[in-house]
């Protein structure tokens, strides 16, 4: 059996080579960069790994040593290392990160770089000390949580995926389906612009036992969503919710809508009720022409064609008028919000005019932070936890039931399309009875 | 019990691309041909009787460690006739696996007691070429079964298909699933990827000069891969599996440079690789291994959709590798895709642009109008015309702004320049 490596070891290696270096610290240098500090989205290992791979040159060159610590960090040390060559290596590591708010924060003359500090141990040592020290009392802590904690489950490989579609082929998705609401705030008023059915992956996981990350291949868990196509197609004419929503929207892969449970849904919306179809960016690119096709066919009908899941950087990187889609739905990033960020925020207001602020949706909002951001830049309609929240509040206000109910049960009940979640409402009318609320007050810009 | 029709002819299916193979290994051999021997052993002279499938697998498996492990090169003949090429040091393996094979098959009056057949006297089952001497007679043999391909009713007229291509046209056989792929990467694990490695180089052609080699393209045939793992499979019909596979080629490839099998590939190539696999650590090992300095003429090519379905992983790995000096290209782009695909604003080097016979037509059409614009807008220096396969697709290619071009048939004009 592989014996678990430490993950505070190289916190405690470093400790030991500052504590060596400080007897002869004459010409010694430490740098310090603060990857930790960066938002987590933009701190994947593979990303932090590279940035460590870029003083390599050093290692070899000027025996300088560099940790890669376990918070993501990393420190050099050397002894009369090239300051300029450092710097420079330094800077390219900003630069890869340059989509966050650490490296491009502008701090005063008297502050400290949020991004890096340097020691020169001669006059420094004991502030390193007591930065390392810190750092590894860290470390053993994270260390001490993670063993108590549960592993994290090994990735899908295609004989889990193969095994997994014999036993979706016989799963009841019904209970598992969801809605997430899409909500336009109007000048005045707030309305549900589109309620998203989908499949809750946690609850087909815990049906199916199983015990391996999903997500962990982009590809897999596409093929395996064609699969998840099929069930929720044919499971959703038979919720009680289905035909609440003026408007549902699916996700769906492009190959699917030429499917006969998807015609059986079409058949089954109810007078006057409409579809979005939600696609993914790389299925689109994958088949442009059928794209284009079911985008025509969608919009003859009277339903429409939403890309999902876009980054904000695509709105400079792609002309997605040229695609022509109803709707986008951009994913939030915190680092948006960030003051003076370097992909300005009047430059983003100026692409969602030019695509057309009435077809942006921001999605993943967890925050108002989130929407009072997009309301700055043009975007209207919104989706995530928070708008769930709010929505669920009005909900509760507005039920004579609510007295015995948490906010909590409320989301999740609403959420539900059926099944024994939405049972549990004394009240299940009142779910869906409410779609529309108060806009809030816009800040002056 | 019988489920399956036999031909009358029968032919090994995987023939046809290993004699391909077998043809191409010994291009690249022919100028390194001492102390090396091939032999080829005649199975298609067995009684029907006696060649079942149980047979040629066991006869099959009898060199697999060879293969595996000590770099004996074995292709089956559509025939059923398989040949084996190896070196004196392996000699007394292979002999020992032929005392095998003529065990196997000791009934068959074919397979007669011949005391020299093993020491390198050809009968009538067994043929040797020490290729120092009689390696002019096993090409020109090579040449004639792979020359055969090409005939009407033969069904080995297969055209490759590149890591990144469009593969719609590839629709047949059965559509791949979890449980092949599964079964494909434990293969892959094993298999020699070098003989379905191919290479072409992308030209720079201005009017009537001779094609500058920029760099040369270094590719997995998948279609020869397909072949030999999966024959009868679809691998066009599921993208997504697909996409994976190539997920698992961009780290044998990125292994195979690494190990720098190849000595003439030092410089001046590029690879297909998945955005991922530039983070991954295998390019890592990759880029240490190259020569300080030759990092700026080595190009990545990557495709569209892999750098549209997660931007922000694309944008941090072009700016890594941009840094390490790589350029960057942007693959496979159809007069469809074309229009949506800006080197400019996706900051990339390069991008190829398919030729399909077409492409004139549809240009001109209301349909193409999108990507016409796209093409008068593009910069001339930094598009390649790609899978030009005639003439009429340069001169529609110089008339149209290109100076950059790939294809057979720049292929067949650098050929001769080569040798």
């Amino acid at each position: 059996m592989a014996i678990e490596r430490d993950p505070s070891q190289t916190e405690r290696q470093l400790l030991d080579t500052i504590e060596r270096a400080g007897r002869t610290p004459a010409g010694r240098t430490a740098v310090h960069l603060h990857l930790s500090d960066l938002l987590p989205g933009n701190r994947p290992p593979a990303h932090l790994r590279i940035a460590a791979r870029l003083f390599v040159p050093l290692e070899t060159a000027h025996h300088v040593q560099i940790f890669a610590l376990s918070n993501g960090d990393i420190m050099v040390l050397g002894k009369d290392m090239p300051e300029d060559e450092v710097d420079r290596i330094v800077h390219r590591v900003r630069a890869l990160f340059d989509r966050d708010p650490l490296a491009f924060t502008d701090f005063g003359e008297h502050e400290a770089d949020p991004f890096v500090s340097w020691y020169a141990l001669e006059v420094d040592y004991d502030d390193l000390h007591a930065t390392v020290g810190h750092l590894l009392a860290d470390a053993e802590r994270r260390r001490d949580v993670q063993r108590r904690a549960e592993k994290p489950p090994p990735p899908m490989r295609p004989a889990d995926l193969d095994t997994l579609q014999a036993k979706l082929a016989e799963l009841d998705v019904r209970p598992m389906l969801r809605r997430q609401p899409c909500i336009r705030f109007q000048a005045k008023e707030a309305n549900i612009a589109f309620e998203e059915v989908f499949i809750s992956m946690a609850d087909v996981r815990q049906a199916l036992g199983v015990e391996y990350d999903l997500f962990a291949d982009r590809w897999l868990f596409q093929d395996l969503s064609r699969m998840l196509d099929a069930r929720t197609l044919a499971g959703l004419p038979e919720t009680a919710a289905m035909s609440k929503p003026s408007t549902l929207s699916l996700n769906l892969n492009l190959e699917s809508l030429d499917s006969s449970e998807f015609a059986l849904v079409l058949g089954r919306l109810g007078p006057g009720q409409n579809l979005v179809v939600e696609v993914q960016v790389i299925d689109v690119f994958s088949n442009l022409p059928a794209f284009q096709k079911a985008r025509d066919i969608l919009r003859e009908d009277g339903h429409s064609i939403l890309i999902d899941g876009l980054h904000p950087a695509v709105l400079g990187a792609l002309d997605l008028g040229l695609l022509d889609p109803d709707w986008i739905k951009i994913v939030w990033h915190p680092e948006l919000a960030a003051p003076q960020h370097p992909r300005k925020s009047e430059e983003f207001a100026d692409l969602v005019n030019d695509f057309g602020g009435q077809r942006v949706v921001l999605s993943r909002c967890d925050n108002e932070t989130a929407v009072m951001w997009g309301l700055s830049k043009n975007i209207t309609a919104f989706q995530g936890r928070f708008l769930d929240a709010v929505l669920g509040t009005v909900t509760m206000t507005k039920c004579p039931r609510a007295a015995g109910c948490t906010l909590k049960d409320c989301s999740a009940r609403r959420s539900a399309l059926g099944g024994r979640l939405r049972a549990e409402c004394p009240n299940p009318s009142g779910l869906d009875a409410v779609t529309s609320f108060a806009s809030p007050r816009r800040r002056p810009a | 019990m019988r489920d399956i029709v036999v031909p009358e002819q029968p032919e090994h299916p995987l023939g046809a691309a290993h004699e391909k193979r077998l043809l191409n290994d010994l291009k690249r051999s022919a100028s390194n041909t001492k102390g090396r021997w091939g032999v080829r052993i005649q199975l298609s002279k067995l009684k029907p009787e006696n060649r079942v499938e149980h047979s040629l697998r066991a006869c099959e498996h009898t060199f697999n460690t060879l293969v595996a492990r000590d770099g004996v090169r074995f292709y089956w003949l559509r025939n059923m006739d398989f040949v084996l090429l190896f070196n004196t040091m392996t000699a007394d393996m292979v002999r020992s696996a032929l005392v095998k094979v003529r065990f196997l098959f000791a009934g068959d009056p074919v397979v007669a007691d011949s005391p020299d057949a093993l020491q390198g006297v050809s009968d009538q089952f067994i043929t040797w070429y020490r290729l120092d001497s009689d390696y002019d007679r096993l090409f020109t043999m090579a040449q004639r079964l792979v020359a055969d391909h090409r005939r009407p009713g033969s069904s080995a007229g297969v055209r490759r298909h590149r890591h990144g291509g469009p593969i719609a046209q590839q629709r047949r056989g059965r559509p791949m699933t979890a449980a092949m792929l599964a079964k494909v990467e434990t293969a892959l694990v094993s298999a020699d990827l070098s003989s379905h490695v191919g290479r072409q180089s992308v030209c720079a052609l201005v009017g009537k000069a001779i094609p500058d080699p920029l760099f040369t393209e270094v590719f997995v045939s998948i279609n020869d891969l397909r072949e030999t793992m999966l024959p009868h499979v679809d691998l066009a019909a599921n993208p997504w599996l697909f996409q994976y596979l190539t997920q698992t080629l961009d780290r044998r490839v990125l292994a195979m440079l690494t190990r720098r099998d190849d000595r003439t590939l030092t410089q001046g190539f590029s690879i297909n690789l998945n955005v991922q696999s530039i983070l991954s650590e295998d390019f890592l090992k990759f880029d240490d291994s190259l020569a300080p300095g030759s990092h700026g003429t080595v190009v990545l090519e990557l495709r569209s959709e892999d750098i549209f379905a997660d931007l922000n992983a694309y944008f941090f790995a072009r700016d890594f590798v941009r840094q390490r000096g790589y350029r960057v290209c942007i693959d496979g782009l159809t007069w469809r895709s074309l229009p949506f695909v800006e080197g400019r604003r996706l900051g990339v080097d390069l991008v190829k642009v398919v030729w399909q016979d077409d492409l004139p037509q549809i240009l001109a059409s209301a349909e193409g109008a999108m990507a016409a614009r796209a093409l008068r807008l593009g910069t001339s220096g930094r598009m390649i015309l790609a899978r030009c396969d005639t003439e009429a697709a340069i001169r529609w290619g110089q008339d149209n702004g290109f100076t950059l071009f790939q294809g057979r048939h720049i292929d067949k004009v650098l050929r001769p320049l080569a040798l």
